[in-house]
């Protein structure tokens, strides 16, 4: 029901109808619709793309609204069907190319696959990994063409980026490939294009593309060479193994430099430049020709050096077709240009043991070709000297010549040593113009310029010494290894003033050894503050050239060196002392081979052996000692070398003593003088049938004074009497003899006397007693003085009469005042029996010595009596006077 | 004659939209006394603005599903841009028809629907046709409450975008096909809102009426 039946349909209130005027606002939306669906139809239209067809080999990798064309990066098309032709052989793929790219379909224009290429030259289309494979293109020439030939392979990158365009021409393209790279100093800056055959097809042309950024950096003079692949050339110390990169080995590459000067003008689009086959080959150079004989061993590469420094290489080599002559191409550094010149010398340079300078680079270097400058005109031909020249080119230094019989083990480059340190090197040798020397050219250091002097020595010091020795044992003392290889040349300076050199070119001689150079030592010793002592000996024994020389046991000097003498009679040997012991020696040294064992067997003593230290024991050595009163040496001393000590004390004077048959005499017997051995018997032997003998006997040097015409020598034997043992040491020691000196001349020949004189000068006093007869009075009887033993009597004789007997009696020094004029010499010995009936018997003994031995005894009354000479005569009464009241009183001691 | 013959306008009033308040016919234009709205008893040009709407909603239809809605950029390789069929048609070839039928009814079978469903309610007021009108409201109810699941494809996009951005490894950029069927989806929703149903009424009650008088 209506809720308002008082407002029927029928009276509606009418509304006010008001036009409107125009569309509604609305429709702005439809019509933007429209505009937006229209914008699309024209888009759609206009980018509707122009289906052209490619053939490709193969299908694989498209795919259909998959696969698009892409142009610099920007797709241009779509595959939109693929079929399958009907020769079976290919597929046409229909591509819709999209509108704005309508522009690259030109008959030229060029379609194909890319694919990812992933080898050890780089990652290529790696996108296509992700994204699929795509269909790169290149536009080319011509009319428009809806219908292609995919290429099988991409098309060299076109040449429409901004940069360096180079074509380079060379032999053969080697490793080099489309895209390889093109390297400065390593930095990629550009690649390879593409290559192709010359219009003549005798070259191959690369074309390569340089960044903008390095174009720069090729200039007209630039020079590149082929990076490709794995270089190593096999020379010395050069194995030169050049790798650009991985990529270059695989991918081949281009490498160029710009040598200096780097202001010649850039090169420009389309230059050409020679690409050579390696690094070696693009190097820059002056061209010089250098003709070696036929036979020269060289190889290309061969460098060329001068003083050490690189100046060029070998570039090419080519033999004369008779073979006689090689002819090398050196290719020299622009920068030693100016030591082309005329004069300058070419020579192959053998490698050799290693010099001073050792250094591997110079063993391994092999051969190579030296330079030495020359002063004349510039030229570019040159013939190789045959071998090294002696001299050679010496810029700084001392050059020296030495002269020697033979060259040795001397070679190039064998140091100069100055106590072992090198201080310069051989430069070469040659022979003398006659033949008959070798000159040996070297040079010495600068700074070691001052070493060298007008006295110089040099020896070969090549070699090996060795040397077995207890105290360093074996030492084998080699220069060096250097010297040892190569020879070397030592040089000393002997003591004395240098004069300076004159020459600029000083010549030495080069003696075989050291001892040559220091003659024989002699040198050597001037050289310290050492004395040079000579010695002689008569067989060298155990004494080696640095065998020490010992005094009281201290190495004082040692031996230098020795040699046969000139008449060959005496092994020379000379010493030297050292400075601070030089006052020990003086005239009166004695020198003796000091073994270093002293045995002594001694009765008392037992048997004593000393030695010295165990070297002095093997080495031995020569000891010396000095007595007094010598004075100094001077040139001319020399001295005897004894086997002993004892020999050396000894100094033995020799002399020959005859000696009659009877007593036994050895060899070895001792000469006494009052009881000190003087001399010793050294050979006996046998003089006539007779027995008579001769012996060589030796003269103690403190007793040479004793062989003098005069003197008198006999055989003391052990004599045993009641009394005592005379010479009781001849019982065991046999026995020997004694001597009393002469005053004649010197002489060295003696008839020895049957017996021991009678009388014998010795101290004290000895007096002559006659006698009637000797009664029991031997040789030793004692001389009393009131029954003290004074003395003895020495000897006896028939006096010259025959009338009677000479008793000579010796006092002793002590008891020689006691003998006066007025002395009175009594035979002292027998029992004297007195009998009587009244007055018994008085038996009177002075004692069982003189008993037995008999004796003399001497009172003396009167003590103030004058004294008597030597030899004073006194009669040798048979009893004392009675009537002697002293005598009296002693001898009637027992009388009441 | 059947009371659903009647109308508020026949009876000479009009009820506020906002709070249903009846009003005589001479408040047309006026605002309400009571809540203060612009009263009208049918919508002011309801038919053309439906129409404006609606053709623009069919014309943005077109880019819609020409131009890709997204792009999937994986690895750096400039991945395929998908427009709405082609995404169904990628879903069909990895076999996940539930969805594809999802996004093919979501995406095409709706707003297409809409349009068709909308336009055949315009042709019907504009020419007078008084059949079936029941049907036609059911209708009309429909493609009102099916709109709003229209925008499901846009949403996807959207959160796609938001969600898949990693880089260069793969990023996801919405395309200009979004925005025109997100066009499609708000116009054809506007034109819904705006087409005033009571049109359909009154053409039916004029007939009525005339037939009632003659």
């Amino acid at each position: 029901m209506d809720p308002k039946p008082e407002h029927p349909a029928s009276d509606p209130v009418r509304p006010l109808i008001r036009r409107h005027r125009g569309p509604s606002a609305v429709w702005i939306l439809p019509l933007l619709a429209a505009l937006i669906a229209g914008w699309l139809v024209y888009k759609s239209y206009s980018q509707a793309g122009v289906m052209i067809e490619v053939v490709f080999n193969s299908a694989e990798g498209l795919e259909v609204n998959k696969t698009r064309v892409i142009y610099r990066g920007l797709p241009s098309g779509t595959v939109r069907s693929l079929t399958l032709n009907e020769d079976l052989q290919t597929v046409t793929a229909e591509i819709e190319i999209n509108a704005n790219a309508q522009a690259l379909l030109h008959e030229g224009t060029l379609f194909w696959l890319v694919k990812p290429q992933i080898s050890l030259s780089g990652v290529r289309g790696l996108e296509t990994l992700v994204s699929g494979h795509y269909i790169g293109v290149r536009p080319g020439e011509g009319e428009i063409a809806y219908r292609y030939t995919a290429a099988e392979e991409p098309p060299p990158a076109t040449r429409d980026r901004e940069g360096l365009y180079l074509t380079l021409y060379a032999d053969s393209v080697a490793s080099i490939h489309r895209g390889s790279p093109v390297y400065y100093r390593d930095i990629d800056v550009g690649q390879v294009l593409d290559y192709r055959l010359s219009g003549s097809s005798d070259q191959i042309l690369v074309d390569l593309f340089i960044e903008p950024l390095y174009a720069h950096l090729v200039r007209k003079h630039s020079r590149f060479w082929n990076a490709g692949s794995l270089e190593i050339k096999g020379k010395l110390p050069d194995i030169d193994i050049r790798i650009g990169s991985l990529a270059t080995i695989i991918a081949g590459g281009v490498h160029f430099y710009t040598p200096e000067p780097r202001d010649n003008p850039a090169a420009e689009d389309g230059d050409q430049f020679p690409l050579f086959a390696d690094y070696e080959a693009a190097e820059d150079g002056v061209p010089v020709q250098l003709v070696f004989p036929g036979s020269t061993r060289l190889s290309v590469g061969t460098e060329v050096l001068s003083q050490g420094v690189r100046v060029g290489r070998v570039r090419d080599l080519s033999l004369t077709e008779d073979f006689s002559e090689l002819h090398a191409e050196l290719l020299i550094d622009p920068r030693a240009r100016s030591m082309l010149r005329a004069g300058t010398r070419f020579w192959l340079a053998q490698p050799g043991l290693p010099s001073a300078d050792f250094s591997l680079q110079e063993l391994l270097s092999g051969q190579h070709i030296e330079l030495a400058p020359g002063q004349g005109a510039e030229t570019f031909s040159f013939h190789a000297l045959d071998e090294p020249p002696a001299r050679a080119p010496v810029s700084e230094g001392l050059p020296i010549r030495l002269s020697a019989d033979a060259l040795g083990s001397i070679s190039r480059g064998s140091p100069v040593l100055f106590r072992q340190l090198p201080i310069g090197s051989v430069t070469g040798y040659e022979l003398s113009t006659n033949g008959d020397r070798v000159l040996i050219h070297a040079v010495i250091k600068e700074r070691y310029r001052h070493l060298v002097g007008s006295r110089s020595r040099f020896w070969n010091s090549s070699g090996i010494e060795f040397k077995a020795d207890l105290d360093e044992g074996i030492s084998v003392h080699t220069g060096s290894v250097q010297t040892l290889l190569r020879g070397g040349i030592s040089l000393f300076n002997p003591r004395g003033k240098q004069a300076p050199l004159q020459k600029a070119e000083p010549e030495f001689s080069l003696y075989a050894d050291y001892d040559a150079a220091t003659d024989d030592g002699r040198l050597l010793t001037d050289n310290g503050d050492e004395l040079s002592v000579r010695l002689y000996a008569e067989a060298r024994g155990a004494i080696a050239v640095g065998v020490p020389v010992l005094y009281r046991g201290v190495e004082v000097g040692e031996v230098r060196h020795y040699q046969l003498a000139e008449d060959g009679r005496w092994v020379e040997i000379r010493i030297s002392i050292q400075a601070p012991y030089r006052h020990l020696v003086s005239t009166a040294s004695r020198f003796w081979v000091d073994s270093g064992v002293t045995a002594k067997a001694n009765l008392r003593d037992g048997v004593s052996v000393q030695t010295g230290s165990l070297t002095q024991l093997i080495r031995g050595g020569i000891a010396f000692e000095t007595d007094t009163g010598g004075e100094k040496l001077t040139k001319t001393s020399r001295f005897h070398l004894y086997p002993s000590e004892q020999a050396s004390r000894e100094q033995v004077h020799r002399i020959l003593i005859h000696f009659a048959p009877g007593a036994d005499l050895a060899v070895g017997a001792p000469i006494r003088y009052r009881g000190a051995q003087v001399g010793r018997i050294d050979t006996i032997r046998i003089a006539d049938s007779s027995g008579g003998r001769i012996a060589r006997a030796s003269l103690f040097r403190e007793a040479e004074f004793l062989a003098r015409e005069g003197s008198r020598f006999w055989i003391s034997e052990a004599t045993i009497r009641l009394s005592g043992i005379e010479n009781p040491s001849n019982l065991l020691f046999g026995n020997h003899v004694e001597v009393l000196p002469g005053d004649g001349a010197p002489g060295d020949t003696f008839i020895a006397l049957r017996r021991a004189p009678a009388y014998r000068p010795q101290p004290g006093l000895t007096v002559e007693l006659h006698a009637n007869q000797l009664g029991s009075i031997a040789v030793g009887s004692p001389v009393l003085y009131r029954e003290v033993p004074v003395g003895r009597v020495t000897g006896y004789e028939i006096n010259l009469r025959g009338d009677g007997v000479l008793v000579y009696a010796h006092i002793q020094p002590s008891h020689a005042t006691l003998v006066r004029r007025s002395s009175r010499f009594f035979n002292h010995s027998g029992i004297k029996a007195r009998g009587g009936l009244f007055s018994g018997v008085d038996v009177n003994v002075a004692s069982l010595e003189t008993l037995v031995g008999g004796g003399v005894s001497f009172i003396t009354e009167d003590l103030d009596a004058p004294g008597v000479k030597e030899r004073a005569v006194f009669a040798l009464h048979d009893e004392p006077k009675a009537e002697t009241p002293i005598i009296q009183a002693v001898s009637g001691k027992n009388t009441p | 004659m059947n009371s659903w013959h009647h109308s508020a306008l026949a009876q000479g009033l009009l009820r506020c939209h906002d709070c249903t308040a009846l009003w005589p016919l001479a408040l047309e234009e006026q605002h309400c006394p009571r809540c203060g709205a612009l009263l009208h008893s049918r919508e002011p040009n309801s038919l053309v603005r439906t129409w404006a709407l609606l053709i623009t909603s069919a014309l943005l239809m077109l880019p819609a599903n020409l131009l890709p809605i997204m792009r999937v950029t994986m690895l750096s390789s400039q991945g395929d841009a998908s427009t709405i069929m082609g995404g169904v048609i990628e879903l069909t070839k990895h076999g996940l028809w539930g969805i594809a039928i999802v996004v093919l009814a979501a995406s095409i079978l709706i707003p297409v629907g809409k349009i068709l469903a909308l336009g055949s309610l315009l042709i019907a007021i504009q020419f007078g046709k008084a059949t079936n009108l029941k049907q036609k409201m059911v209708m009309f109810r429909i493609v009102h409450w099916i709109g709003r699941w229209s925008m499901l494809d846009i949403f996807v996009v959207g959160i796609l975008v938001a969600l898949v951005q990693f880089g260069n490894l793969a990023y996801i950029v919405g395309q200009t096909g979004a925005l025109a069927f997100a066009g499609v989806v708000v116009f054809t929703m506007l034109a819904a809102n705006t087409l005033d149903t009571r049109l359909i009424w009154d053409r039916h009650l004029q007939e009525a009426s005339i037939g009632s008088e003659t």
